[in-house]
């Protein structure tokens, strides 16, 4: 072994003390002939004579130092260097090749790597979390309403955790925010209510302090790495000290390390504190509410947890502690964390691969078309004698240079391309900031390089090396390249129909009509301290105050009260039924989402009563409920019956007082963009007070609104905190961003490989041209009409290019699969998208083979025929 | 009668040199001369093979050369046997005794 290392060391320094080794050579010679001729001279010879017999017999000097570097060993790696700095003069001096040729492979291996960090950190990378695989979303299930992801009763949660074997741990977890009092303004903070034994699920510890005490504890407080550094110094006495939330005290025990991340699924999502979550004989009853999330034991299956579910809901439904129709399932964490992004990564990733095909198919292209171009010095290095292994050789380094060229520079366009992806992409999806350049990416790349230098290095050997020097090329022989156009066609046409689907899809999505005018509309939420102005006879009149307040400022056309503003989670929804109905099987009626709105609501989103009247504002507290319904509800409970103001229904609600309707308004889309409206009941402020409402603003100068809410806010109640400021605007683009940027980055794929396609078919057809000068001559000197010329090249295109195409339709109807789950409002199979795709690539190929067919009916046939 | 360098057997070279070197370090000169000399002038190892051969068997790690100054103060490489050369002579040694007596069996009239 020592040897061996030995051995390759001394071959190594060899190569690089050529030089002095041919030196070392040259003294030993220099002094073999001064010795020889002393020798002669010392057996009588002249000086003159002994010299020249010394030369003689030292032979051809330059032929033996040549034998000499035979003889070792080294050679072969020696040959190998040469040739690389051979082949890398070559590809400089040929910069027309090697150009685009780098610049492609780099294209589709940036493409690559880029897709396949983002990939990696949002699907592949485990949860930090300990042995995250355990790590399960446990769900309520209603099986008539379809409802698969319905949140948890403290009932069930309580049954899971004393009769299931599978679970070792159980979780519950439901949002809070409370108001953090610092020196300066009051803000809001989110945080979690959260089973004591959070931590434990995740493995993961407080930095500092002990955590929940065991048992059931109250008034203690974790609180995340952020907020003791940016809300309290990072101060590490500040352990077992209380702090105050929206007024109460709490004790912190403990602080999170700054790499926790909160698991955020179901309604939950930013978290800053962990307050202690019991279930208790009050809250038993609250009906659903929790996110539950739970670890299994080592060694049990999440088929085996789901089967042990169903069999719970079964026994809770015999001991009638449970409603017909509820279920339950499991499923692990991390696709209920990730499941919802899956769809598009996996598009994006499709494409991608697509791209780096259409790349290599590129690249062959430019190969083939750059042998050609040198097929005579090829030619006459055979006739000189090289051999063909010699040339593949050869080939072999160039594929191995540009693709190891193409790796390096697209490896330094996806570091270039991460961050900007990172802003691009919407900031709710999950783990976006642990999107960086990983292993994953690196094996993408090397992979993709390796394939690459695989493919020059092959194909155009396979096909070139029979490119003997007579054959010289022929327009209507048929042309290598032609396969190539087929797959380029097929390959863009997949990407294309992708892309016009998303981009259609985001289009219909964007143009949806939301039932309301979401232009000049301002939203802010403001929680009054419920000890003080929240109480339930002080914070209507605070409200009325911050409205008249609010109305008053100039460039506010209309103010309104919602409990829940369009498109904010955690709405609260319930079953509907005819009056006298709703005793009924429960599970099995119709569900409407519940607003409480004030009289400026219906104003400010431009809504008017299509029948009846709106609320006045004077509807009394703690008589019989008066509603606003939308249409949708008249549909799903009277659906023969049109008149419906002055009838009552059945609401599981509120002690299940039934409302009377007295108005009706049109459908509006509230809970999504994506979702059609529901059935919607609005009740009145009025007669529903609360300390928490979100404002709506309409203001003719849009955000410039904002600094003047402050105060306005203020003046009325000090010390209370708004949040959530946004435009309604930016809230319908927020919930729309992943389908926007989906959309965007596939129509980027699809923009490239259309710019691939035209630059191949334009390459292929003008090196036709180029090469076949004398023949289109002798065409147009016969006779030939331009016109047919140009008809023809056209023609023979277009065959191609439709093949391609044809291919690409059928390949298309696997690769719409993968976009299938993240389509609104289009079908995979949508004919607008195909037909714009079939067009797009077909136009690409036309233009591209137009250019070069014209300047062959610029030929000028006596020049053409003499040029050789 | 002199022979030329195609006449000697192939590996014979080898031993030559390292036979010769066994003696104590020499240079490729030296080689030459000892050779000549030793074999009456019959064997007159050419330039164009002994230097290879001293390359090929610096290589294999079987002679080490180092630089030296000769009397005339010119830069010379001297080539000594190292431990790998020593056993490879032994074993070499064997297989041309071997090798001769076997064709002077042959060459012995019966």
């Amino acid at each position: 072994m020592r040897g061996l290392i030995q051995g390759l060391r001394r071959r190594l320094l060899r190569i690089f003390r050529r030089h002095r080794i041919d030196s070392q050579l040259d003294d030993e010679l220099r002094f073999h002939i001064e010795s020889e001729t002393a020798a002669h001279v010392a057996r009588g010879l002249s000086e003159h004579e002994a010299r020249r017999r010394a030369l003689a017999e030292m032979g051809g000097v330059e032929r033996w130092r040549e034998e000499v570097r035979d003889q070792r060993p080294t050679h072969a790696l020696e040959i190998l260097l040469r040739d690389l700095a051979l082949s890398f003069r070559a590809l400089r001096r040929a910069s027309a090749y090697s150009i685009p040729a780098v610049a492609t492979l780099a294209l589709g291996i940036a493409a690559l790597g880029t897709i396949a960090s983002l990939t990696s950190a949002v699907l592949l990378r485990p949860l930090p979390y300990h042995e995250p695989g355990r790590l399960v979303a446990l769900w309520e299930r209603n099986i008539q309403r379809n409802r698969d992801r319905n949140v948890v009763s403290p009932i069930v949660l309580d049954a899971w955790r004393t009769r299931s074997r599978t679970l070792e741990i159980v979780t519950a977890f439901m949002p809070s925010s409370q108001v953090w009092q610092g020196r300066g303004n009051p803000e809001r903070v989110f945080g979690a209510e959260v089973s004591p034994n959070m931590f434990e699920l995740l493995g993961r510890r407080p930095m500092l302090g002990p955590g929940f005490s065991p048992g059931a504890p109250t008034g203690e407080v974790v609180i995340s790495h952020s907020f003791w550094t940016q809300r309290l110094g990072a101060d590490s006495s500040i352990i077992s000290r209380p702090i105050r939330l929206s007024g109460g005290s709490y004790s912190v025990v403990g602080v999170m390390p700054n790499d926790f991340v909160p698991v955020e699924f179901g309604w939950m999502s930013h978290q800053d504190f962990w307050l202690p979550f019991n279930v208790t004989a009050s809250n038993m009853n609250w009906g659903r509410f929790l996110v539950v999330g739970g670890r299994l034991k080592p060694g049990a299956t999440l088929d085996a947890l789901n089967s042990e579910l169903s069999g719970i809901s079964a026994q809770l439904f015999a001991e009638k502690a449970l409603a017909e129709g509820w279920d339950a399932h499991a499923l692990s964490l991390v696709d209920e964390m990730t499941g919802s992004v899956k769809p598009a990564l996996l598009s994006l990733a499709l494409a991608s691969l697509l791209l780096l095909a259409l790349v290599l198919t590129n690249t062959t292209l430019l190969t083939l078309a750059h042998l050609r171009q040198r097929s005579p010095d090829r030619a006459l290095r055979i006739a000189l004698g090289a051999t063909t292994a010699r040339l593949r050789g050869e080939r072999a380094i160039t594929s191995t240079l540009l693709g190891s060229a193409g790796a390096v520079v697209g490896t330094l366009l996806t570091l270039l391309a991460i961050p900007l992806l990172v802003r691009l992409l919407p900031p709710d999806l999950p783990r976006l900031d642990s999107v960086r350049f990983d292993v994953v990416a690196v094996a993408a790349i090397v992979a993709a390089a390796l394939l690459s230098t695989a493919v020059l290095a092959l194909v155009p050997a396979g096909t070139a090396s029979r490119d003997l020097p007579h054959q010289s090329a022929r327009l209507t022989k048929r042309s290598r390249g032609a396969w190539l156009i087929v797959a380029e066609s097929s390959l863009a046409l997949v990407l294309a129909v992708l892309a016009s689907l998303t981009v259609r899809s985001f289009d219909r999505l964007r143009s949806v009509e939301m039932g309301f005018d979401p232009s000049d509309l301002v939203a802010f939420r403001v929680a009054l301290d419920a000890s003080g102005e929240g109480s339930t006879t002080r914070a209507p009149i605070v409200f009325d105050r911050l409205v008249a307040r609010l109305r008053a400022l100039p460039g506010i056309d209309a103010v309104g009260l919602t409990s829940v503003r369009p498109f904010r989670a955690g709405g609260s929804a319930t079953s509907i039924a005819p009056l006298g109905a709703g005793a009924s099987d429960r599970a099995a009626l119709p569900v409407a989402d519940v607003r409480i709105v004030d009289r400026g609501y219906f104003d400010a989103l431009s809504m008017t009563a299509s029948s009846g009247r709106l609320f006045s504002g004077n509807e009394v507290r703690g008589q019989p409920p008066l509603a606003v319904v939308n249409e949708a509800l008249l549909r799903a409970i009277w659906p023969a019956e049109p008149n419906a103001v002055g009838r009552k229904f059945d609401l599981n609600m509120y002690d299940n007082v039934p409302p009377e309707i007295i108005g009706v308004v049109r459908d509006v889309r509230l809970t999504s963009p994506r979702l059609a409206p529901r059935p919607t009941v609005y009740l009145s402020a009025a007669q529903f007070p609360s300390e928490v409402f979100d404002v709506i603003v309409r203001s003719a100068i849009g955000v410039a609104v904002v600094p003047m809410i402050r105060p306005a806010v203020t003046a009325v109640a000090p010390g209370t905190p708004i949040y959530e400021f946004a435009t309604l605007g930016s809230i319908i683009a927020e919930s729309t961003a992943r389908e926007r940027v989906t959309a965007f980055l596939l129509a980027f794929f699809a923009v490239a490989a259309l710019l691939l396609v035209a630059v191949g078919v334009y390459g292929l057809f003008a090196g036709e041209v180029a090469r076949g000068r004398q023949e289109i001559g002798v065409r147009i000197a016969l006779g030939e009409r331009s016109t047919q010329l140009v008809g023809s090249m056209l023609a023979r295109a277009m065959v191609r290019a439709g093949a391609g195409v044809l291919i690409g339709i059928a390949a298309s109807v696997l690769a719409t699969r993968a976009v299938r789950g993240m389509l609104y409002g289009v079908l995979p199979s949508d004919t607008l998208s195909h037909v714009a795709a079939v067009s797009v690539v077909l136009a690409t190929a036309f233009v591209a083979t137009l250019l070069p067919a014209m300047q062959a009916a610029r030929v000028d046939p006596v020049r053409a025929l003499r040029a050789d | 009668m002199a022979l030329s360098k195609s006449d000697l057997l192939q590996g014979t070279l080898d031993l030559l040199i390292l036979q010769t070197l066994q003696a104590g370090p020499l240079h490729g000169w030296g080689i030459s001369r000892h050779i000549r000399e030793r074999t009456r002038e019959v064997l007159n190892v050419n330039q164009g093979s002994l230097y290879p051969a001293l390359y090929r068997l610096e290589d294999r790690g079987v002679i080490a050369g180092s630089d030296s100054l000769s009397e005339q103060g010119r830069r010379v490489r001297v080539y000594r046997l190292t431990a790998a050369g020593r056993k490879e002579l032994a074993t070499e040694h064997s297989l041309w005794r071997q090798f001769a007596a076997a064709v002077e069996l042959v060459l012995k009239p019966a």
